[in-house]
């Protein structure tokens, strides 16, 4: 019992820094049926944007300036980073459309919604 | 001598298991408590057409142009497809399957280009990009000045 107890131990505990990696923000994500859950979460730069409209790449708030920066930096040519955007369901759609021009620019080729699947 | 010898023996043998027990159950409660209130998150995935792309672009993709009031209602061609509390949009889906059809058909790639007002709000973008998901659509486009509704976004 005593085996089988710490096997659920160490499995819990890997569980949980998992998860810990990948939310970043306390963000309420929208919801769409038709998403899919990824298998492979690698190659991916979280960057979020809260009901207020403030950038956070991972969780570190950054400006417009800042933003477009690392994206210029990051996104040259034939990069394998593809970006994972977990924005808020009450966020406006006006700064979609910022985030998306500044993408854009900066040469990113596909961006990823974090949505929940209801 | 002898006796000693046997309590010596006795202590190294014992070994405190219960507040080990007691230990590895608190965690392992804490680890599955923390655990379990994590909502799985998944994708929805679009192409962004890249720079380099659009300069060199030769085939001239079909497409559509989709446009979100400020009310939450969608339309496409100057026809309302969604009303603005409609979360299931049948008749987008319908009508954007068709539209992937025909430019399969084609053989072009469907394109869909997403100009929400300003004010609305980022889950119905999401409604709509999932209409476009269910489709099967992966090029979307955000037109970025659609404020005033005008066609410069292409």
């Amino acid at each position: 019992m005593i085996d089988m107890t710490f096997l659920l131990l160490v499995f819990f505990m890997v569980t949980s820094k998992l998860t810990e990696q990948k939310v970043k923000k306390d963000i309420s994500l929208p919801q769409a049926s038709a998403s899919i859950r990824p298998k492979d979460h690698s190659q991916r730069d979280v960057i979020n944007i809260d009901d207020n409209g403030r950038y956070f790449i991972a969780d570190a708030e950054v400006s417009n300036d800042q933003l477009n920066e690392f994206l210029k930096k990051r996104y040259g040519v034939n990069t394998p980073y593809v970006i994972y955007l977990r924005a808020d369901q009450n966020m406006p759609a006006k700064k979609i459309g910022e985030f998306m021009e500044m993408a854009t620019e900066a040469g990113v080729d596909r961006v990823i919604f974090g949505v929940l699947n209801e | 001598m002898v006796r000693r010898r046997r309590r010596k023996r006795d202590e190294t043998v014992e070994m405190q298991m219960g507040p080990m027990i007691d230990m590895v159950f608190l965690l392992l409660v804490f680890f599955m408590v923390s655990a379990k209130p994590v909502k799985e998150e998944s994708d929805i995935q679009i192409a962004l057409p890249g720079k380099q792309e659009q300069s060199e672009a030769v085939d001239i993709p079909d497409e559509q142009r989709i446009i979100i009031n400020a009310d939450g209602s969608v339309v496409l061609n100057d026809m309302v497809l969604a009303a603005a509390g409609d979360q299931r949009m049948q008749e987008l889906i319908v009508t954007m399957k068709r539209f992937k059809e025909a430019s399969d058909a084609n053989k072009s790639k469907a394109l869909v280009t997403l100009a929400p007002e300003e004010t609305v709000p980022h889950q119905r973008v999401v409604d709509v990009l999932n209409a476009c998901a269910v489709a099967e659509i992966k090029g979307v486009t955000f037109d970025t000045q659609s404020a005033t509704g005008g066609g410069d976004g292409f």
